[in-house]
């Protein structure tokens, strides 16, 4: 399971596709070496674009409190819940290496 | 039901340049006039014809593209087109409001593997049509995958088949190269015996896989008349508003013949261009049928659209490379 302060990368071989859902913007990912898909809401998007900055667990549960009405322990648990589905699809990838 | 449909080169514009393009079709800025568009919408269903495809260069590049698909859903027409996928993220919101009337999509695929497609059609291809095709996977638009054969994806396609599989693709659909000067120098083509060895891999792919797998014409065959332009099941306007006997010949560089141009639709009515087309047929099909009742028929005028290249004149250029196993089998004047 992925904790709080670990660096977890998308994998370079997955293509991201951001459109329009009937609920606001949303993401669907395709893993090119699977080529199963995997579709992102507007706030899985959001994760995922932050992942895609290099910010941790961690770093993005505190930038959901600035964007979303949400409690931190909430939060968090959305933010590792959804990064290890990601995980297990394959779709992003833990970085060797702890952040400091 | 026989669907009769007609193939319309939008443009002649690309944002890619393949290797495998025919030489010179795709580098210019000719787009289809809409009031020629519109004749054909109003004239075409008279003829029997209820199937629109755009084509091109990339159709959606034309400038009244959006508009264009208004037109053809509103004049009751079913319609598809074929594209690179590049601009879709861009243009497929346009396409949802007709879903009812859009048959499909082809995207050119032409490899399997990444590096394949993109060393064919340019670097980032292969991804943008992959976005592509995960948004008519969540929007539910139905979709095809197009390939040419090359050498360079010859090795690929039992793979190309279960990519097209897995990505939920309706079918995919194999064509041979038409040949020209470009694809000489990059070696491309394949010889008429690589050929029958791809169709043989295609035909046994049929036979294991639920996808529908098919060849476009231009098959090895002993049928005379098996592609839908011979039937009159299909007709070709290219952008300059000309009826022509197949798309497959239009616009073909470095040519010398141009009897495959029937009419122009900015010098006459839609009838008139269709009656030429009706007789240029009779004569065409009177000509093989004499060539082959004379035993004039050589084993590679089998592959129908290289019959067409001959017929119509368009593989003269072909003496200039003495080496190319195609080069000894054109027609002599």
């Amino acid at each position: 399971m992925i904790q709080l302060n670990q660096h977890a990368t998308p994998d370079p071989e997955v293509v991201v596709t951001e459109l329009e859902g009937l609920e606001g913007k949303e993401a669907v990912l395709l893993h090119l070496g699977t080529k199963m898909y995997f579709t992102l809401n507007e706030t899985g998007l959001r994760i995922w674009q932050m992942l895609n900055s290099g910010l941790t667990p961690e770093e993005i549960s505190e930038q959901f409190l600035k964007e979303f009405d949400i409690s931190p322990e909430k939060a968090k648990e959305s933010i590792l819940n959804l990064i290890d589905e990601l995980i297990t699809e394959k779709l992003v990838k833990v970085a060797d290496g702890w952040s400091d | 039901m026989n669907h009769r449909g007609m193939l319309i080169e939008l443009t002649n514009r690309c944002n890619l340049s393949c290797h495998h393009c025919l030489d010179r079709r795709h580098s210019g800025d000719g787009d289809l006039k809409i009031e020629i568009f519109e004749r054909i919408l109003q004239n075409a269903r008279k003829h029997g014809f209820d199937y629109i495809s755009f084509t091109g260069g990339e159709p959606t590049l034309h400038p009244g593209f959006t508009e264009m698909l208004t037109m053809v859903s509103e004049a009751g027409y079913n319609f598809g087109f074929v594209t690179n996928g590049w601009n879709f993220t861009r243009i497929y919101e346009k396409l949802l409001p007709h879903s009812n009337k859009l048959t499909g999509i082809t995207f050119s695929l032409d490899g399997a593997r990444e590096e394949t497609h993109d060393r064919l059609r340019g670097r980032d291809s292969y991804r943008r049509m992959m976005q592509a095709v995960s948004i008519c996977v969540v929007k539910d638009v139905p979709f095809t995958f197009n390939t040419v054969i090359t050498s360079y994806n010859r090795g690929e396609l039992k793979e190309m088949a279960g990519l097209a599989a897995k990505l939920g693709s309706r079918g995919l659909r194999f064509g041979h190269l038409i040949s020209h000067p470009r694809t000489e120098t990059e070696y491309l083509g394949l010889s008429p015996a690589e050929r029958k060895e791809t169709e043989a891999i295609i035909w046994q792919l049929q036979n294991t896989l639920h996808m529908p797998i098919v060849m476009a014409s231009g098959y090895y065959t002993t049928d005379l008349f098996p592609c839908a332009p011979l039937k009159m099941q299909e007709i070709s306007v290219n952008w300059r508003g000309n009826i022509t006997a197949c798309c497959n010949l239009s616009g073909h560089g470095e040519d010398v013949g141009n009897d495959d141009i029937i009419g122009n639709l900015h010098e006459m009515r839609f009838s008139e261009a269709y009656g030429r087309l009706v007789q240029a047929n009779r004569k065409f099909q009177k000509d093989k049928h004499t060539l082959y009742n004379n035993g004039k028929f050589k084993d590679s005028d089998y592959f129908p659209c290289w019959y067409c290249l001959n017929y119509f004149r368009k593989v003269d250029w072909l003496s200039y490379y003495p080496e190319n196993p195609w080069s000894s089998l054109v027609w002599t004047k």
